[in-house]
């Protein structure tokens, strides 16, 4: 009974003018300006951002996924077309191979036997040049002496040379000469 | 005979077996590919010879460790010589353009198996470390 009135005189007296004349202006001018015009805009021009963004992105990795997609088949294509290049070539060669044959046998026995006499005289000069030597005695006294010798082995060496490269030339000659495709 | 003079007579094998070979390719298609043959084996076989004898005169290690071998296959060298040379022969002196093939394959074998086995030596035979004891 005593609360009741205190609590109208409370809210129309203290209350209502409050929210009358302070809180609805605030709101009113204040609050719902700031909302429209600031905070809208911001969360609006944020949003429209993000979605550019999402928007470029999106464009960006539909890019790459064509490209690399582009480059595997341009990299599929290469090898199918290298393979296949390769392919005609050793097929070529084979055939070139097989279709072989010696003309003239007399003479492929002499390029033969030319070329056995070059490949003999060619490892014996390799086997005794004096550093190959040396490292094969394993030793430094050999080296040395091999160090010594080595104007007597280079001396044969003008010869053997000589031959091998005539002798090679036989070789090459009387075979090339002696098949036909 | 002394060491000296052998030494001398090998020294001499070169200027006989370059001219052979020499004249074995370059006048080949004047004198005929089976006076080719004879000269050109002759001319090889005598300058591996020469060379393998000199080596193992100087000494080297792998030479003096693959003598054995190396002889086997100069042996051989020689015997294909000779029966390619016979078999050349054969063909010079023959009317028939092929009488003597049959020679020849046997001799070119002979002398692919003696260089072959040359190479192979000087390729697996290692010669021993040296040892000062």
């Amino acid at each position: 009974v005593v609360v009741q009135p205190t609590e109208n005189f409370v809210n129309n007296n203290v209350v209502k003018p409050i929210v009358n004349n302070v809180v609805k202006p605030l709101v009113n001018n204040v609050v719902v300006p700031f909302v429209n015009n600031v905070v809208i805009p911001y969360a609006k021009a944020n949003y429209n951002a993000l979605v550019a963004s999402y928007n470029t992105l999106s464009n960006v990795g539909s890019q790459m996924w064509n490209g690399y997609q582009s480059f595997t088949k341009t990299v599929r294509d290469e090898q199918q077309s290298f393979y296949h290049s390769v392919n005609q070539d050793l097929q070529g060669f084979a055939r070139d191979v097989t279709h072989l044959h010696i003309t003239d046998m007399n003479r492929f026995l002499t390029g033969v036997l030319l070329c056995a006499a070059t490949a003999a005289l060619v490892v014996a000069a390799v086997y005794a040049a004096p550093e190959a030597a040396a490292a094969a005695a394993g030793s430094e006294a050999f080296a040395v002496a091999g160090v010594a010798a080595s104007a007597e082995v280079a001396h044969g060496l003008v010869e053997v040379s000589t031959g091998a490269l005539l002798l090679g030339a036989g070789c090459v000659d009387n075979i090339a000469g002696s098949v036909a495709d | 005979v002394s060491v000296f003079d052998l030494t001398k007579k090998l020294n001499l094998l070169p200027l006989f077996a370059l001219p052979c070979i020499i004249v074995a390719v370059a006048l080949e298609n004047i004198i005929g590919i089976d006076f080719t043959t004879i000269l050109g084996t002759i001319g090889g076989t005598s300058l591996i010879a020469y060379y393998v004898w000199k080596n193992l005169e100087l000494r080297l290690p792998k030479y003096v460790a693959a003598r054995k071998y190396l002889n086997i296959g100069l042996v051989l060298l020689g015997f294909g010589t000779l029966f390619v040379s016979i078999a050349s022969v054969e063909n010079i002196l023959s009317s028939s353009g092929s009488a003597g093939i049959p020679l020849k394959i046997l001799g070119t074998g002979i002398f692919l198996s003696g260089a072959l086995g040359m190479i192979f030596a000087f390729v697996v035979i290692r010669p021993k470390p040296y040892d000062p004891a």
